[in-house]
Parts: structure tokens; C-alpha cells; sequence
């Protein structure tokens, strides 16, 4: 396996596929799950604890922040030229995906929870991708 | 091998934009969902020990709703639970399974089952 592959599969799409897992177990109640399986949660997520609840509502963003950073600063290595406001840029993207939601709130919810997971994420990406941590 | 470089670059934009889509996009609350959060506002208007009614489970098909109380004296349980099953008939909610749940020190108890007629 090469290493692009490698990080291409750990921080491309590993998170993916554990943020979709959060939703099939336990948000089953999702239209893009159920159109797949309609079907229970593993628990009623009402009577989850606050920090199982962190997981399941903000879980999946973080996964998915996490995995769209590490896809575009793998990119951006992979591309060759320098684009020194890459970060920048990509930090804008993670913002404006959670920001929009305000706007559209009859059929999106913005959270600030949700906000904060995506900005831990892009930070987490940045510094084992970008700033070569890992290497 | 630029075209290339650039086409993997918009592709990333799109699958990573239609998951967040489908991920953050919330059903319209209609048919079911809407009749609970009507008797929901409904039981809760002026009543400030009820926080809210909501299905028991996540299944398709369900005739149980779960009323969380708030865990207060002098509250008459049963005359909430008839209020209850009067108001859920009203909302299009007709022979509901009707448990009562008080939250009290963060422990959660079903202080009374109510099957509406």
C-alpha cells in the first residue's frame, strides 16, 4: 500500500465511514438512512448521557470536517505547487458548510456544537496532514 | 495531468457537499411527526411541569408516546394522563400507549401508563 493510500484511506475514509456508522446506529430516523433501512436506533438517544449525545449529534460532523480537510490538504501536497492560503481557504469551507445552515433553518439546524466539532477537526487535520506530524 | 489535478479537486467539493447535504437535511415534520409536536405544544401550554411528549422508539408504526414530567407535588398524575389522552384524540393521536416519565437527580422513572381509549 503507498502512502498516499495509506493516508488517503486512515484520513480520507476511515472518518467517512465512522461518521456514516453513527448515523445508521443511531439516527436511523435520518431520510438518508431510512430510504436504505428503515429500522431502529441502538439506543433512544433521548435517554443517552450528555457525552453519548455529544457523540451522536456532533460525532459525524467532526468526522466529516476531518475527512474533508485531510482530503484537501492531501490533495494539496499530492497537486505539487504551493498555495500558501490553502489552510485559509480550507478553513473557510469547514466555516461556511456549518455557517450556511443558519440561514436555511426550516430544513437545516445550525448548531454551535456542531461548529466547534468542524473547527477541532480542521485543526486536528492541519497538524497531523499539513504540518506533517505523522512524518 | 493538470486537468486531471484539478477535475479530483471539484470531485472532492462534490461528493463532500452532496454527504453534508444529505446528512444535514431534516425531513419536513409531517403526517406522525407533525400530529406529535401539535399534542406536544399542546399538553404543554401552561404547564410548566410537562417538558414535552415525543415517540417512545424510533420504528416506523408506533402507538406509544413518552410524556417527560417534571418531578413536582401536588400534581394529580391521572387527570394529566385523561387530559392527556383527550388531547392526543384531538390531535388525529387516537389509543395511545401514554407513559409518563419524571426526570428527578437525573434518574428517569415511568410514574404512571396510561392506554388511551
Amino acid at each position: 500500500m503507498s502512502r498516499l493510500s495509506k493516508k488517503t484511506f486512515f484520513h480520507v475514509l476511515l472518518p467517512l465511514l465512522i461518521g456514516y456508522f453513527i448515523y445508521f446506529f443511531f439516527r436511523p430516523n435520518y431520510w438518508f438512512v431510512e430510504i436504505i433501512n428503515k429500522r431502529e436506533g441502538l439506543i433512544n438517544i433521548s435517554d443517552a448521557n450528555w457525552f453519548q449525545q455529544l457523540l451522536i449529534f456532533s460525532g459525524a460532523d467532526f468526522c466529516w470536517a476531518y475527512s474533508l480537510s485531510s482530503a484537501l490538504f492531501i490533495w494539496s501536497k499530492w497537486q505539487g505547487q504551493k498555495i500558501r492560503i490553502f489552510p485559509v481557504f480550507t478553513f473557510f469551507i469547514i466555516i461556511f458548510s456549518e455557517a450556511v445552515q443558519y440561514f436555511f433553518s426550516q430544513n437545516f439546524t445550525f448548531d454551535w456544537m456542531d461548529m466547534l466539532a468542524a473547527v477541532l477537526a480542521f485543526a486536528l487535520s492541519y497538524i497531523i496532514i499539513f504540518r506533517n506530524v505523522e512524518n | 495531468m493538470w486537468k486531471i489535478r484539478y477535475l479530483i479537486f471539484v470531485l472532492i467539493f462534490v461528493v463532500y457537499s452532496a454527504l453534508h447535504i444529505a446528512t444535514s437535511y431534516q425531513a419536513p415534520c409531517i403526517d406522525d411527526c407533525e400530529k406529535v409536536s401539535d399534542f406536544s405544544k399542546a399538553l404543554t401550554t401552561n404547564r410548566d411541569y410537562v417538558y414535552g411528549a415525543y415517540r417512545c422508539t424510533n420504528a416506523a408504526i408506533s402507538d406509544t408516546l413518552c410524556v417527560q414530567v417534571k418531578d413536582t407535588i401536588g400534581i394529580n398524575w391521572n387527570l394529566l394522563a385523561d387530559t392527556a389522552c383527550i388531547l392526543a384524540t384531538q390531535n388525529g393521536l387516537p389509543r395511545q400507549k401514554l407513559f409518563f416519565i419524571r426526570n428527578s437527580n437525573a434518574v428517569r422513572d415511568t410514574i404512571l401508563v396510561k392506554q388511551c381509549p
